[in-house]
């Protein structure tokens, strides 16, 4: 017992020896496999085909991790012996719901799909030439040190595949293509014996999450060809937007994470995306200005620009804990839509703050919505925005349901 | 070695992130289980936290703190679950499915465990959070108000609220001794 535990009553010690041993049974039973294949083999959680996870996090996440925990999902290549994996689509014609793109039907598989540590996924590998995995497992993880390729002799080996994890940042205006092939604008490099080619997802910067790479290597200049051909022919799925952190909100307009949902105006600009500075998580900050968190030595000082009429909205919960029990802290100071809600000010900001379903202003879980706005154009859309504000289906204060607002006299 | 390990994780460096995923995950996932008791979401909010951990490692400030930062988003990953789960899934791990277990050894524990778990699913699920870390993950009270990033004050009273309601949710009898 530790020193905690001594100060329990006798049947406060029996209830924490019982739950102690009841979850170290469990978790024995149901152990959390953090470093092989298993554990993702239980929780196999596929990218949906057609239209991508809001804002292409969630996929991007469940990547990754698969990736963090996994490196032993290595690839199903057709190793010696192995059989062909086979790819998404038809024979010389790669589909997988998301993009597409044409290939000789002549070439191999060489692998299927395959995540490569935290950094990138793999959809394909096919060709000619040789190829085996860099990467690699041991007992303490894994890693990945580089594809072996042998692409001589006229020979051809191409890998398709995406960067995942990448660290969310501000739109950087990255879009000056390097070259076009077919009506797809890229970015073209070289390093060494490979040719990558670079695709934008729509609306998206170069170097942004979900873009796909086209790496290839080739033996001659007919295999070069027959790559771009390959990179002419890729498309996106109809509907496709940037599941990055950079796009144009015209092609979206309400926001949802899955734990609730909003409008905004089609003009406004995705600025940042989910990031942690305790005891705020912010979820997302949206506009037509500029801002950066600020943090730093301890503290966090936004650094916002709405000028010119622009806007900036940041909207974020506390991750601290709620206060024990209701206290009473349910006066609601403004009304939007269906939302009543708790109006402050924070600096130049105005803030909402819009309660879970059943908790009282203050707990965590609510959400607050925090806007600079550089004119009365923007309060209002800043409002509409409240106003269209809904929690997710089933969101509750863990079960708890604190009285009844009173209405404000 | 923790401090080096978040600083190589920091720079992009997979393997030492895995190493510390590996030190902390297990004891975590026993505080995670607590609040959403189902061991499958367990394993998926651990998956979440792990991948969010990855991502927003650049943001941590203090490499020290490296294991409450880590514990802290897990759990409130289970609690976000745990929301959303409302009542619908509680009866997952339930003395009314060990009616369904056909074959298991009577020995094992299972009906006590069932009905451990049962009880939590009657407790507010930041009790089952402050729980789940003092009593699943081993945390000294202090560390369990990191995690939760609440007063250590508020960690002892909600604390033995918690064991209180627990106790109550058990009954006496029913408490595993």
């Amino acid at each position: 017992m530790s020193d905690d535990e001594s100060n329990l009553t006798a049947q406060e010690e029996r209830v924490a020896a019982a739950l102690r041993l009841t979850l170290r049974e469990v978790s024995e039973e149901s152990p959390l496999n953090v470093d092989g294949s298993a554990w993702v083999a239980k929780n196999p959680r596929r990218r949906p085909n057609g239209r991508r996870l809001p804002l292409g996090m969630a996929a991007a996440l469940v990547v990754m991790l698969v990736g963090a925990i996994a490196f032993a999902s290595l690839p199903r290549g057709a190793g010696q012996g192995s059989p062909s994996p086979s790819l998404p689509g038809t024979p010389g014609h790669f589909d997988n719901g998301s993009f597409s793109f044409d290939y000789p039907a002549t070439w191999a598989t060489l692998a299927g799909e395959y995540y490569e540590g935290l950094a990138s996924q793999v959809f394909a590998v096919m060709g000619t030439g040789d190829w085996k995995t860099g990467c690699y497992t041991t007992a303490n993880g894994g890693g990945c040190t580089g594809d072996v390729v042998n692409a001589s002799g006229g020979r051809i080996v191409v890998k398709v595949y995406e960067l995942v994890g990448r660290p969310v940042s501000t739109c950087g205006g990255d879009t000056a293509a390097s070259a076009t092939l077919g009506p797809n604008a890229v970015s073209k490099s070289t390093d060494g014996p490979t040719t990558t080619w670079e695709i934008r997802m729509p609306g998206a910067d170069f170097g942004g999450a979900n873009n796909v790479f086209v790496e290839v290597w080739a033996g001659g200049a007919p295999q070069l060809a027959q790559a771009e051909a390959l990179v002419s022919s890729f498309r996106w799925a109809a509907n496709t937007t940037s599941g990055g952190h950079c796009y144009s909100a015209a092609q979206s307009g309400r926001y949802d994470d899955g734990n609730y949902s909003f409008d905004y105006p089609t003009d406004w600009l995705l600025i940042s995306g989910r990031s942690i500075a305790t005891p705020d998580e912010t979820d997302v900050v949206l506009g037509t200005g500029t801002w950066a968190s600020g943090c730093g030595g301890g503290g966090c000082t936004p650094v916002v620009d709405v000028s010119g009429g622009k806007i900036v909205v940041r909207v974020w919960r506390r991750i601290d804990g709620p206060p024990d029990g209701c206290m009473g802290y349910n006066q609601a100071t403004a009304t939007f839509g269906p939302n009543a809600v708790s109006e402050s000010k924070e600096g130049s900001a105005v803030m909402w703050q819009i309660r879970l379903p059943g908790a009282e202003f203050g707990w965590m879980g609510n959400v607050f919505v925090e806007v600079w706005a550089g004119g009365a154009s923007g309060r209002a859309q800043a409002e509409a925005l409240v106003a269209s504000f809904r929690w997710a289906d089933g969101s509750t204060a863990g079960g708890v349901v604190c009285p009844t607002p009173t209405p404000t006299t | 070695m923790e401090r080096e390990l978040v600083l190589a994780a920091r720079l992009g460096d997979e393997v030492a992130f895995a190493r510390l995923i590996q030190e902390e995950a297990p004891r975590t996932y026993r505080a995670v289980l607590a609040v959403v008791r189902s061991p499958e979401d367990a394993q998926e909010v651990m998956q979440d936290a792990s991948i969010r951990a990855w991502r927003q490692l650049p943001g941590l400030r203090d490499p020290g703190n490296w294991a409450a930062w880590f514990r802290r988003i897990a759990v409130n990953q289970a609690l976000d679950r745990a929301g959303r789960q409302g009542r619908i899934r509680l009866h997952e791990i339930s003395p009314d499915s060990f009616e369904a277990e056909v074959g298991r050894d009577p020995s094992s524990g299972w009906a006590e465990r069932a009905a451990v778990m049962a009880a939590l699913q009657l407790l507010p699920k930041e009790d089952r959070a402050v729980l789940g870390l003092r009593f699943g993950a081993d945390l000294a009270v202090p560390d369990v108000a990191a995690a939760l990033a609440i007063p250590l004050g508020t960690a002892k009273s909600r604390l033995h609220r918690a064991l209180g309601r627990l106790a109550a949710a058990l009954g006496d009898d029913d408490v595993r001794r």
